[in-house]
């Protein structure tokens, strides 16, 4: 029933206010849920005992294949955990973008939040299926109606994008449930489905497409960048926080047990493609002169390795890899956050417009460095964990793979302290008054950057989340490890 | 033990609680009072250093204390632990005894700053993170101190954040730093995977089975190398040290000379065991370390900046010490390493004393005739000066002595070469003191002596550069190698150097180099105390001198191989890679999917928009009717 309720509050939380669009309070009722949400997924990991959880499992049309079946084990947990963790700041930011509106954007907030949620808990593949596509469906409505310049042709292009992943999604699903005899679309049963190699060779892109253009990897990324800057803050937010996890979730919980063979067949190549993606954006981010479009490719370089630790299939990498999503999400919301704060104070995102601002803000300025230690890695912060543990992994797939992977770290603070200087050092020039952090920005960044370095310090709980469901993937790939 | 434990403790945690109370409490402190509390509080953590040093039975061998598991996933244990022994208790003593001088020299080099409380906050981190580099018991922790040492360092760079210039030396540091960390971390994630372990002790215990030349250790010390390369400026990573001299003149003190960019060294002689598996690193480094010094060496000939003479000298120096590493002999290196320390700690501070005395002024053909002004400042830089070049029973005198004798051991082409960099390091460090101190006064401000925060720790430096030999005098002048035997305890390396030079030899090489030095002196007193010639833009200098003057053109070398490239590189792949390929090739892609897209709308009556409402009505319902049933 918990589980049920972790669906069902933000989805009629977000009815409520669509019907009685309460515009003065829309914003605290939303984080007033999304804040018991995250209480409830606090009791659930409290009461996690290191088994997979069945929570409930109804007929639905199961003919077809389709059950309405709810579950997470460890990695579910795990991503439920990022999901009802960064919402209460999401909405919170919400406070600071002055949305026409408000009841009709939380609302769409708290349904992607929802649908988020069936899609880390769907243990049957056609729920999965449409949660997936559920999920995006708010995001589009908030990118059409309150994205910046361009959104309408913007939107259409991601829609597309999506689309034709969902629909290969769901034409591997299909196959899947034709062509296997026995297999009642349970998850669990993707294991067993034993396919033949050639196979599982092409299915292995049919299945992956969808996520490969969530997350997104190389070369299935032309959407990410405009998408992420054109899309409201909170928009964006919800993109890179938690959807991109979407894709990492997908991949390790239907990709790889379904078809081992094809990921041991096209492991190489998604590694190189990650790479060069990650490669690619850092080197692009550097010239940027937006910074949301700055944290757009950084994103898109984070992704990169976070996808090619994944793929390393082995136990250092996954659980590199889905420590690093954790962190990732923190490290996206605190990073937007701040566009959106300065964006705020200057009135536009561009970096030629800022420049000595930290005579101004000085305390913002504070708090940004306080982010951008974890973006670019190091000791003590959450990612740097996340990506040890991948590039320990990486090492023993390859030398030359995991020295693209390490080199990263000298691109992301090549970008990273360039966009630093371009906001906030140098010469004052300000005119106008500007406030520093107000009560909001603290109650929002200082959580956030104090998760970051307890994570840092103390990875544990984290860490132990995942170790057994990356044993049970382990047992997928007997030839790699 | 426990007593013994609290104290290891207080060593780091007493910085990084003033690094904390100073840092958040910094708009509510004074500037006197920030810098009593940093300072205070680092002088407690070297008293803690000098109990361990007394108390621990170090001559066992040394020992872990456990704090807790850091990292801790099923097949790799990286706890947080620290290893005290007589390596780390050295480094210990160094850095907190030296940074608790250069702190109070801080309290009036910074008391008239704005965010003095900002720059205590800093300076106590970066010892922290220091700290907690020579401390680690395994190549992780020493990481944690290593990037973080590496951040402290970016933000003391560009203390004065509204000057670009020192915010690009700031970013230049950061990111050639992180280039050697590369290195590093490949090499961590190799050792990792070859010893299931990052602790020194456990891979020190399994690299006694492996044999000499083993390809994996080879690589794991040439990527080791390659991160001290970074951090203690090696060729070719050594550019973004000289440029470092941005920030406040305490933190080139007490970072860029005395302690941050020796840790590459230090990283070397912890690794000493995987180090001599590895002969072909060990060539690598000797040829590094020598051409480093010789080519920074030739660089501070005629650079007029105070500060930069002094940074281009740390580069030689570390050369010096990188070059003794590649010869084995970690003993003299780590000598070296401590005898640096003392004379270029006080060296820098009096170059601060020189510029706070003068208003700011770093050009040192704007100097000239501040002996009588300045009486303190000027008899501690002469020690220095004198120490550096090496002049007989100073500290330099034994340390560079050492590796001298060692390179003649080695080869006399080693030793000519590092021989001619010590007289090269004469003529500039002579030629720096004689156009500051001697002659007429060149410039326009009114000189002034420092406070007596700032002149008391030159006064305790100065000491120290004199009598700081005492701690490892050879045998030869009658002593007992105090520190070489006090180190071997911590590794069987650090002791297994040995001369076997006849006396007759010794004597004869520190003769030598002893006169050379002394003529040198006298070459210098004659063209730069005197009648000092000034050297005027570097554009009209003949073609060697102006070379040397303009710095090899490195930087510009780089500029132009690497940075404009990578910036045309960022432009391309966005206006090609992205505009040009990503963005039609997904309109075009739309387009055929929107032409798809009518074909299906004709066989299907309702639109898209219907159909989703449909389904999110339908699982609404459903799961109202489940939530009912249940």
């Amino acid at each position: 029933m918990a589980l049920l309720a972790l669906l069902l509050i933000p989805l009629l939380t977000a009815m409520v206010l669509l019907v009685a669009t309460p515009t003065r309070y829309a914003r605290g009722i939303a984080l007033f849920s999304s804040l018991v949400s995250l209480a409830l997924t606090l009791w659930l990991w409290s009461n996690y005992q290191g088994i997979p959880v069945q929570a409930l499992d109804v007929e639905w049309a199961t003919a077809w294949g389709l059950r309405f079946t709810l579950g997470y084990d460890g990695v579910g947990l795990l991503m439920l955990l990022l999901t009802a963790l960064v919402y209460p700041f999401i909405i919170g930011a919400g406070y600071g973008e002055r949305l026409q509106h408000p009841s009709m954007t939380n609302a769409l907030l708290l349904f992607t939040q929802s649908f988020v949620m069936g899609v880390f808990t769907a243990q049957n593949l056609l729920l999965f299926y449409i949660f997936y596509e559920l999920a995006l469906l708010p995001v589009f409505f908030l990118l059409l109606y309150w994205g910046g310049e361009r959104r309408r042709a913007i939107t259409v292009r991601f829609f597309m994008y999506t689309l034709l992943g969902g629909l290969s999604l769901l034409f591997g699903a299909v196959y899947c449930l034709v062509q296997v005899e026995g297999f009642n679309g349970d998850l669990s049963a993707l294991a067993t489905l034993d396919l033949p190699y050639d196979t599982q060779v092409w299915l292995f892109w049919v299945l992956f497409l969808a996520f490969a253009i969530k997350l997104p990897i190389f070369p299935f990324h032309g959407w990410q960048p405009d998408t992420y800057t054109t899309a409201p803050v909170q928009g964006t937010m919800v993109l890179s926080a938690v959807m991109l996890k979407m894709g990492l979730y997908g991949t390790m919980r239907i990709v790889f047990p379904a078809v081992p063979l094809g990921v041991e067949h096209w492991r190489d190549t998604v590694i190189v493609l990650s790479l060069v993606g990650a490669i690619y954006a850092a080197v692009i981010a550097f010239r940027q002169s937006d910074l949301r479009r700055l944290i757009a490719y950084s994103s898109l370089s984070h992704v990169g390795v976070l996808c090619a630790g994944l793929f390393t299939c082995n136990r250092l990498g996954m659980t590199g890899s889905l420590y690093q999503a954790f962190a990732h999400a923190v490290l996206a919301i605190g990073m937007l956050y701040i566009s959106g704060a300065l964006k705020e104070r200057v009135g536009s995102s561009e970096m030629a417009a800022m420049g000595g601002l930290k005579a101004r803000v000085p305390r913002l300025a504070v708090l940004f460095m306080l982010v951008l230690v974890n973006a670019i890695g190091l000791p003590f912060t959450q990612s740097f964990v996340g990506e040890w543990l991948m590039f320990a992994g990486l090492w023993q797939v390859s030398t030359w793979l995991s020295l693209a992977a390490v080199s990263t770290i000298v691109l992301g603070a090549i970008y990273m302290l360039y966009a630093y200087q371009r906001v906030m050092l140098g010469t004052d020039k300000w005119e106008i008054e500007m406030s520093d952090v107000s009560l909001r920005d603290h109650l929002v960044l200082v959580p956030l950057v104090t998760l970051t370095f307890v994570l840092g310090v103390h990875p544990r709980p984290i860490l132990d989340l995942v170790e057994g469901p990356v044993q049970v993937l382990l047992t997928s790939f007997p030839s790699l490890n | 033990m426990v007593g013994q434990d609290v104290l290891v403790l207080l060593v780091p945690a007493l910085p990084l609680l003033g690094a904390v109370l100073i840092g958040t409490l910094r708009k509510r402190l004074s500037a006197g009072l920030a810098g009593g509390l940093a300072t205070t509080l680092l002088a407690g953590a070297f008293a803690c250093s000098v109990a361990l040093f007394l108390s621990e039975h170090t001559e066992l061998g040394g020992r872990t204390l456990r704090l807790f598991d850091w990292i801790h996933v099923e097949g790799m244990m990286i706890p947080f632990a620290f290893r005290i022994d007589a390596l780390s208790l050295t480094m210990m003593l160094l850095v907190t005894g030296v940074g608790t001088l250069i702190h109070l020299y801080s309290i009036g080099y910074m008391h008239a700053d704005g965010r003095a409380s900002t720059f205590f906050a800093q300076l106590n981190l970066f010892c922290f993170a220091m700290l907690l580099l020579v401390m680690g018991s395994n190549l992780l922790i020493t990481f944690i101190g290593w990037e973080g040492v590496g951040l402290c360092s970016y933000l003391l760079i560009g203390f004065w954040y509204t000057n670009p210039d020192y915010n690009y030396a700031a970013r230049k540091a950061f990111v050639i730093n992180r280039i050697g960390d590369v290195g590093m971390v490949l090499a961590m994630a190799l050792l990792f995977q070859q010893f299931g372990t990052l602790e020194y002790a456990a891979i020190a215990e399994q690299a006694g089975s492996l044999l000499t030349g083993n390809h994996l250790v080879v690589l794991a010390t040439l990527l080791l190398f390659v991160g001290a390369m970074g951090k203690s400026a090696q060729l070719p990573l050594f550019t973004w040290l000289p440029d470092a001299m941005a920030g406040p003149t305490p933190v080139s003190a007490l970072i860029h000379a005395a302690t941050m960019v020796t840790a590459g060294i230090f990283l070397v002689v912890r690794s000493s065991v995987l180090f001599e598996l590895a002969p072909v690193t060990q060539d690598v480094i000797l040829a590094v370390g020598t051409a480093t010094a010789l080519l920074a060496a030739s660089i501070g000939l005629f650079q007029n900046d105070i500060k930069k003479v002094l940074a281009y000298s740390t580069v030689s120096q570390l050369g010096y010490m990188f070059a003794a590493l590649g010869m084995g002999a970690y003993d003299a290196a780590m000598f070296h390493v401590v005898t640096h320390a003392f004379f270029k700690a006080l060296l820098f501070l009096g170059a601060g004393s020189v510029i706070h005395a003068l208003g700011g002024e770093q050009d040192i053909r704007r100097m000239g005739g501040l002996r009588g002004s300045i009486r303190i400042t000027y008899i501690t830089f002469l020690i220095g000066t004198l120490a550096i070049s090496g002049l007989p029973l100073l500290s330099g005198f034994f340390s560079k002595d050492l590796i001298l004798a060692h390179a003649y051991q080695y080869s006399p082409v080693v030793f000519a070469l590092l021989l001619g960099g010590a007289l090269l390091t004469t003529f500039y460090m002579f030629r720096l003191f004689f156009l500051v101190f001697h002659g007429s006064y060149r410039g326009g401000a009114h000189p002034h002596e420092s406070p007596a925060t700032m002149t008391i720790p030159l006064i305790i430096l100065a000491v120290l550069s004199v009598v700081g030999g005492v701690l490892n005098v050879p045998h030869l002048l009658g002593g007992h190698e105090a520190m070489k035997h006090y180190l071997s305890t911590a590794a069987p390396a650090l002791g297994a150097s040995s001369l076997h030079l006849a006396a007759a030899v010794e004597w004869t090489l520190m003769g030598i180099t002893t006169a050379l030095v002394i003529a040198t002196v006298a070459l210098t007193y004659r063209r730069f105390a005197i009648a000092p010639t000034l050297d005027g833009d570097s554009a009209s200098m003949p073609m060697p001198k102006r070379l040397l003057a303009e710095r090899w053109r490195i930087d510009e070398l780089y500029a132009r191989a690497f940075e404009r490239p990578f910036g045309w590189l960022s432009t391309q792949f966005h206006a090609v890679g992205e505009q040009r390929v990503m963005i039609p090739l997904m309109v075009g892609f739309g387009a055929i999917t929107l032409r798809l897209g009518g074909l299906v709308r004709r066989i299907q009556t309702g639109n898209a928009s219907f159909h989703l409402l449909a389904m999110l009505a339908g699982i609404i319902i459903f799961l109202i009717i489940t939530l009912l049933s249940n």
